[in-house]
């Protein structure tokens, strides 16, 4: 229940209209605020090729400002796909509308007319982000400014200005000369994550932000986009793979199989043993950790005897 | 930003043991703080710039005075002052070394120095936009495009003057221009990815050097010439190739320089450079097309000059960092640098004899090729 106890829309204003479709989580929480969408997919699907077969069909979600959603599934569902619609990376039917958050006072979404403009308002973390040999970790972070940038214009005062700030909140300013290459992968990921934030774009889209990382690094990652969400009043959509901490830090679970919309809803109802044996294919065990949140746990499928483990 | 001048303990080079005491306060300037990169982030150093302009300068100078005819250095720049009518200076330099000077030597060094450039300039564009080290325009079909133009006007004996122009320097242009055409239009069919298109242009030169080689086949008289041709020359009488060539390297240089910062967000990939606000197929194009006809109108007028366009790059990356902010203007300076060094080597080498410049370029080129690809990780783009 822990990832429901935390405000739905954090600093966003009581009253705020609603745009002409109803917010937050499908039985959301009563006593949240109703909150502004921030971003609203309406049938959106992705094929590869004229003649591929669609890897994304008719997906229609809404994500709250300041909101976090998890897009979950097993491999080759779509996550990745849909991100990537939803960064207006790759061409796809429907659409992708965002709102302007908070003071949404007309609540009409409208469709970004350029990569600069949708970069400014979307910022993308890839899974395997690129890594040109030779460039430093200012320059890296400097290129997140390309959409606040004419043209013909280099990065004024104000940008070195914006990513000095983002560098110091990722405690990356000692950093700042190295090269990227020489960076632990754990340091990398807060360093392509301050590309993204200096886009101070209001949307993060993150893909597998922790597949490269161990334990400790993934859980700091975790944490310091839930703290950057709070801190900026940013919406997440991430495409996650550990389902436990999908559950423990967004607020709201999407499931993806074959490129359709399985399973949405708060973890608790979407993080439950017959939807995801049923979706991996595979018999799991979901637990309850001491904070209450939900461990799940796949099955041996070779060896009967693991059924004999006790309920907690 | 008080953390930040804290964050730092035993940082940068720049980190000054009197920096963490400076109390909060507005940002320090922007070279104040060099311990987070910032402020040298992309940066051309103006020691960089200033070593490679008088280097330039330096091997003009020399290639004005080394010949057969010996012009003394200090002669020069009043010369070229009294030329320019520059009230009070008076030039001592005799008639008969005033017309090499001025007839010669002068017109040949400016168009190695603008050939040299655009070979560099057009090479490190070509890196850049395919994230590639070794591409290089002649390698998109530019060389095989010229190649065949310039031996179907030699081979058909088509060779005339149209005012300043000739033919072979006309078909070798339309012909080379025609190479990357052909190249991008296979590639796009193929997908039109940065590798798509490298390995169209890899098919289209073969098909072309094939069919110009059955021509020169064909035509045993023709071979000479053209031979002769592929090998490079600087070989010029007074301004008219100058005057040909500088509009390309003004106009192109100056598209492809003001394109740098988007060429080094392209260093991230196409994905990644769209998500940050770019549209990469369309810089790419834009870089592409004033790429190729930066190669198209040197080798037009200079035949197939071979490696500028990778040894200058690269000795730039190696020498001042990776960012095309460095490299695009410094290349083009240390291309001309380069170029007029090899003619320097060509003309005085076998003295009265001329060296083709292109055997010059490629044995100081074809080692560091070697090299480049030995070292492997040290060649960045």
């Amino acid at each position: 229940m822990s990832a429901l106890t935390r405000p739905l829309a954090p600093g966003a204003p009581a009253a705020v209209p609603a745009g002409d479709r109803p917010p937050g989580p499908a039985g959301g929480q009563p006593t949240a605020a109703p909150a502004p969408t921030a971003v609203s997919l309406d049938r959106v699907g992705v094929r590869y090729g004229r003649s591929g077969p669609p890897v994304v069909r008719d997906i229609s979600f809404d994500v709250a400002a300041g909101e976090w959603l998890a897009l979950i599934g097993p491999n080759g569902a779509g996550k990745s796909s849909l991100l990537r619609a939803t960064a207006g990376l790759v061409a796809h039917t429907g659409t992708v509308s965002l709102t302007q958050a908070p003071q949404a006072g007309d609540g009409s979404p409208h469709r970004p007319p350029s990569p600069r403009t949708r970069a400014r308002s979307i910022a993308y973390v890839a899974q395997q982000p690129e890594l040109p040999p030779g460039m430093s970790v200012a320059e890296y972070v400097l290129l997140g400014r390309t959409a606040h940038l004419g043209w013909l214009r280099a990065e004024g005062r104000a940008d070195r200005r914006a990513a000095a700030d983002v560098l110091d909140r990722l405690d990356l300013t000692r950093f700042g000369s190295r090269d990227l290459t020489a960076m632990s992968g754990g340091e990398l990921q807060r360093v392509v994550l301050a590309r993204a934030l200096v886009q101070e774009a209001e949307v993060l889209l993150l893909d597998e932000p922790t597949s490269a990382l161990d334990l400790g690094h993934g859980i700091g990652v975790l944490e310091l986009v839930d703290e950057l969400r709070r801190d900026r009043n940013l919406t997440v959509i991430s495409a996650m793979h550990d389902l436990g901490s999908a559950g423990r830090f967004a607020d709201r679970l999407a499931l993806l199989h074959q490129g359709e919309l399985a399973a949405h809803g708060p973890p608790d109802e979407v993080l439950t043993e017959p939807i995801l044996s049923r979706y991996y294919q595979t018999p799991v065990e979901v637990l309850r950790s001491a904070d209450g949140t939900a461990v799940v746990v796949p099955l041996r499928t070779t060896r009967p005897n693991t059924q004999k483990r006790a309920q907690p | 930003m008080t953390a930040r001048a804290a964050a730092a303990p035993g940082g940068g080079p720049g980190d000054g043991p009197g920096e963490r005491g400076i109390p909060a306060g507005p940002l320090p300037s922007d070279d104040g703080s060099a311990d987070d990169g910032l402020a040298s982030a992309f940066r051309l150093r103006p020691a960089a710039l200033a070593a490679t302009v008088a280097l330039t300068v330096a091997v003009l100078g020399v290639s004005l005075a080394v010949g057969p005819f010996r012009i003394p250095l200090a002669q020069i720049l009043p010369a070229v002052a009294e030329r320019l009518s520059l009230p009070g200076v008076h030039s001592s330099l005799t008639p008969q070394q005033q017309v090499i000077l001025f007839q010669w030597r002068l017109p040949r060094a400016v168009l190695g120095g603008l050939v040299g450039s655009a070979l560099a300039l057009s090479g490190a564009t070509y890196q850049g936009v395919f994230r590639n080290p070794l591409a290089d325009p002649y390698l998109l079909g530019v060389a095989a495009g010229a190649g065949l133009g310039a031996t179907i006007v030699i081979g058909g004996h088509l060779q005339a003057g149209w005012g300043p122009l000739d033919t072979v320097a006309a078909a070798a242009f339309v012909g080379a221009l025609a190479g990357v055409l052909l190249a991008a239009a296979l590639g796009r069919g193929a997908g039109s990815s940065p590798a798509a298109l490298l390995l169209a242009g890899v098919a289209v030169a073969s098909f072309l050097t094939a069919v110009q080689t059955y021509l020169v086949q064909r035509d045993s008289d023709g071979f000479r010439e053209v031979y002769t041709w592929i090998l490079g020359q600087l070989v010029t009488s007074g301004w008219t190739d100058v005057a040909l060539l500088a509009p390309y390297v003004v106009v192109c240089g100056a598209v492809i320089l003001a394109l740098r910062r988007q060429l080094d967000v392209l260093r991230v990939g196409d994905t990644e450079a769209a998500s940050l606000g770019l549209d990469p197929g369309r810089i790419r194009l834009v870089l592409i097309v004033a790429a190729s006809l930066l190669a198209a109108a040197a080798v037009a007028v200079s035949g197939l000059i071979s490696f500028v366009g990778i040894v200058v790059p690269h000795l730039v990356r190696l020498l001042a960092g990776s960012s095309n902010r460095v490299v695009l203007p410094l290349s083009a300076l240390g291309g001309a640098a380069f170029l007029m060094l090899a003619d320097l080597g060509a003309r005085t080498l076998a003295s009265p004899a001329e060296v083709p410049i292109g055997v010059i370029t490629a044995f100081v080129g074809a080692p560091f090729f070697a090299f480049v690809l030995w070292t492997g990780r040290r060649a960045i783009v």
